[in-house]
Parts: structure tokens; sequence; C-alpha cells
């Protein structure tokens, strides 16, 4: 399940700022038997001032289908900027109008700096 | 001690905010423990965030009053950077607001000792401005027996209120906050003719240009640059066209400028200013003040001048 935004401004930049959700072949089932499950959703490349309008949607279409805890990895996101993060801490508010717990984990150092602004850091310094 | 006012006219409305300086264990224990009493008097909340030899005189001189206090915590632990630093406070003020009429605060910044410490005079004079609404009183307390001149000159420059025995009273040496930041910041030079230049129109360009010319003698500080750098070039192309960047070395230091042609800071004591939790923007500044380790604002001129100073 892709979302891509409606319109991207940014031409070719969409492919590494897409959402995306993978099949994992190595996802580990708990009866220890090999499956294919969903991983979790990532953001990656490049989410700055210019792209939130995009990617805002995106992520509240990908992450709101149903209540509980979704994660959003940030391992690969490159970088992100206050706009982003804004972004970010907006869509956190409103998935969590529909029930849903987003959780973003694995940031880099300098997009952890941003998260903070909007108090998206648990206490342990990890993405809340 | 008949007649003393440890608050003057304070009303509990406002922010007070004192600079104290002490020399022996008597002048201490002789402006601090009226300072207490008082506030247990009134029913306001009395916290103490102290270094070691505050906390064991006035342990010894509040006795059991020790427990009616709000906190009575170690400073030394609470320095992490003047940005961490302040916005931890920040947010331990907001949950104050929240939950008390007015409150009271016996603080002293111990880490003024130390060199990487002595930048926080600039969040105290930012103090005044950012929490005029807020309604305590902070009694700042240095130990002149620990702390340089300058350190103690700062003081007398950052804090309204001082001293007088009996009553605060207004300080003479003080300073507006902008006045104060201008004058401890890094002095504004010519840029040096070898200053790497470019001009910008979009933020995504800025960054590669950036990331291209730290790539290698700058590598451990590329990141918080890059993000610092562009947070300013977004705040630049929105009243400008374009903003030009310039980035030379200079001694052990990174600087970088950011220029642009607009109508210049309306403050520039905006990137001390913590801010507000409901705030939807305005904190690229902050963060980009945040992530350097100065900053420079060029006095006049036109548009908007700013060095960021990024050590190895």
């Amino acid at each position: 399940m892709i979302h891509w935004p409606a319109s991207n401004r940014a031409g070719s930049v969409v492919v590494v700022t897409a959402l995306r959700r993978w099949y994992s072949p190595t996802g580990l089932h708990p009866g220890d038997h090999v499956c294919w499950t969903f991983a979790d959703p990532a953001l990656h490349g490049e989410v700055d001032h210019d792209l939130v309008d995009d990617v805002f949607p995106a992520l509240v279409d990908l992450t709101g289908g149903s209540p509980g805890e979704v994660v959003l990895d940030l391992t690969d996101l490159e970088f992100l900027d206050a706009a982003g993060a804004r972004m970010l801490a907006r869509a956190v508010r409103l998935l969590a109008q529909t029930g849903v717990r987003l959780r973003l984990i694995r940031p880099r150092r300098t997009v952890s700096h941003c998260l903070e602004l909007f108090d998206l850091l648990d206490a342990q310094g990890a993405a809340a | 001690m008949t007649g003393i006012r440890p608050t003057g006219d304070w009303d509990g409305s406002t922010f007070a905010h004192e600079g104290f300086t002490f020399r022996t264990d008597r002048e201490l224990i002789d402006r601090v423990v009226p300072f207490v009493a008082e506030g247990l008097s009134r029913g306001e909340p009395v916290l103490v965030v102290a270094g070691d030899r505050v906390r064991t005189l006035l342990a010894d001189e509040l006795g059991a009053d020790v427990s009616r206090l709000a906190a009575f915590t170690a400073a030394e632990n609470w320095w992490r950077g003047g940005h961490d630093t302040l916005r931890a406070y920040d947010r331990d003020l907001r949950v104050l607001h929240a939950s008390v009429p007015t409150w009271r605060l016996v603080a002293e910044p111990v880490w003024l000792g130390r060199e990487d410490g002595r930048k926080w005079s600039r969040y105290e004079s930012v103090a005044n401005r950012c929490y005029a609404e807020l309604p305590y009183y902070s009694l700042c307390l240095h130990d002149a027996e620990r702390l340089p001149a300058t350190v103690l000159e700062a003081v007398a420059r950052t804090h309204p209120l001082a001293w007088a025995g009996d009553a605060p009273v207004a300080t003479p040496a003080y300073q507006d906050p902008q006045q104060f930041i201008r004058s401890v910041q890094p002095a504004w030079g010519e840029r040096p003719r070898n200053a790497a230049v470019l001009s910008v129109v979009n933020p995504r360009e800025a960054r590669h240009g950036v990331q291209a010319w730290l790539a290698d003698a700058w590598e451990a500080r590329a990141d918080d640059a890059v993000l610092a750098i562009h947070e300013l070039v977004i705040n630049a192309l929105r009243v400008s066209a374009a903003a030009e960047l310039a980035c030379w070395s200079e001694a052990d230091r990174l600087v970088v400028e950011v220029a642009d042609q607009g109508p210049g800071l309306p403050d520039e004591t905006t990137g001390y200013v913590p801010p507000g939790k409901t705030q939807e923007g305005g904190r690229g500044m902050w963060l980009a003040w945040g992530l350097a380790d100065d900053v420079a604002v060029a006095p006049g001129g036109t548009g908007a001048r700013i060095r960021l100073y990024f050590s190895r």
C-alpha cells in the first residue's frame, strides 16, 4: 500500500521523500516460521519546508487506517527541518484523535534536534 | 534583621529578577533565609536549586523548614548547554505556571564558573524579556569566591534588581537584553577575502552548497551547520528573493554567514527565546542558535546578516 502525494512540486525528489511500506522476507513469526510480514512504514530522504504539504496527507492516509500504535521508522530520514518536525507533530495530534498513536523511531541526531522542538522525543532521547 | 523586606514591593503578579553576589556564609544566609521564610509564610511554593555549599548552609539554617520547600535540589547537574538548559528551565516554569498563582525561586547557576557555561549570562538577560509576564521572583545567587570578575560584571548587567541590604533595588548597570547581547557576541568584522560565497534562491540548493563546502575539513560539524543554515535561509527567503551564503574558517572555528535584503531582524534576541508549546512557527532561529556554538548579528546595515560559529 503506497500512497503518493497527489501533487509534487519537487519533481524527481518524490522518489526519495515518499513514504513506503514493503514486505520483508526475513520477518519472523512468533512460531519461528518464516513468513512475509508488513514492515513499519518509513520516512526517508529529505523532508523539508518545501515538501511538508505533500508528505502530510500521505502520512496521515498511510498510517491512519486502524486504531492502535503505528511505528514510523526514521532510520533513513537524512534531513528534517523545523517545518518537517512541525508537520510530524501535526500528524501525531491528528492521528491521536482517531485512536492512532504514531510512534517515531530511530531518528538521526540532527533529526532528533528537530523532533525535540515539538516534544516528539521521550525521556530517553528516543523518538516518542 | 528588623525592617527587612525580602522582595520589596513585589506583589507576586509579575517577574522579578535579582542578582545577588555573596562572599561569606553570613551574607548568603542573611539574604536567602528571610526570602525563603517570607515565601513559606505567604504559602507560596519556594524552590531552591543551588550548589553544594549553598544547600549545605541553607539546610543547617532552615532546619525542619527544608521539608516545606517545593524543591531543594542540586544545580550541578542542570547544565547541558545554554539552549537545552533554558529549555528544561522553561518547561518547569510552564508546569508551575499552570498549577500555582505565584512562586519564588532561589537559583544558583553554578555553571557560570565553567568556561562553556559563561554564555548563560545571555539567557539570564533574555529571561527578563521572555518571562516578564510570569508571576515569580527569581533570586539568583553568585559566589564571588568562585566566579571570575567578568561573570560578576555580567550579573549586574543582566539582573534588573540587586540587594541593598534591606530590600531589592534597581540595578544601575542593568542593560536591555538586545543591548547586552550585542555587547557580548563576537565582534562583526569584514569577511575575509578567501570566504566562499554563494547566492541561493531555495533552501535545498543552500544545503547542498554548504554540504559541499564542509565535506572534508568540517565533516564532524557538517550536519549541525547544514541544518542551522537551512533554517536561516528559510527565514531569509521569506523576506528576500535570494539569500547570500558565505563561509570561511577563523582560527579553529567555522563561520557561516547568511544575509538577505529584507527589513532586518525585528528582534535580535529571538534565537535565545524558547518557543512556546502551542506556538506554530518561529522555531527556526531557536534551532539555529542552539546548534551553533556562537552567533553574531550584524549591527545595522541593510537586511539581516547573521553569522553562526562552529567549533571543531
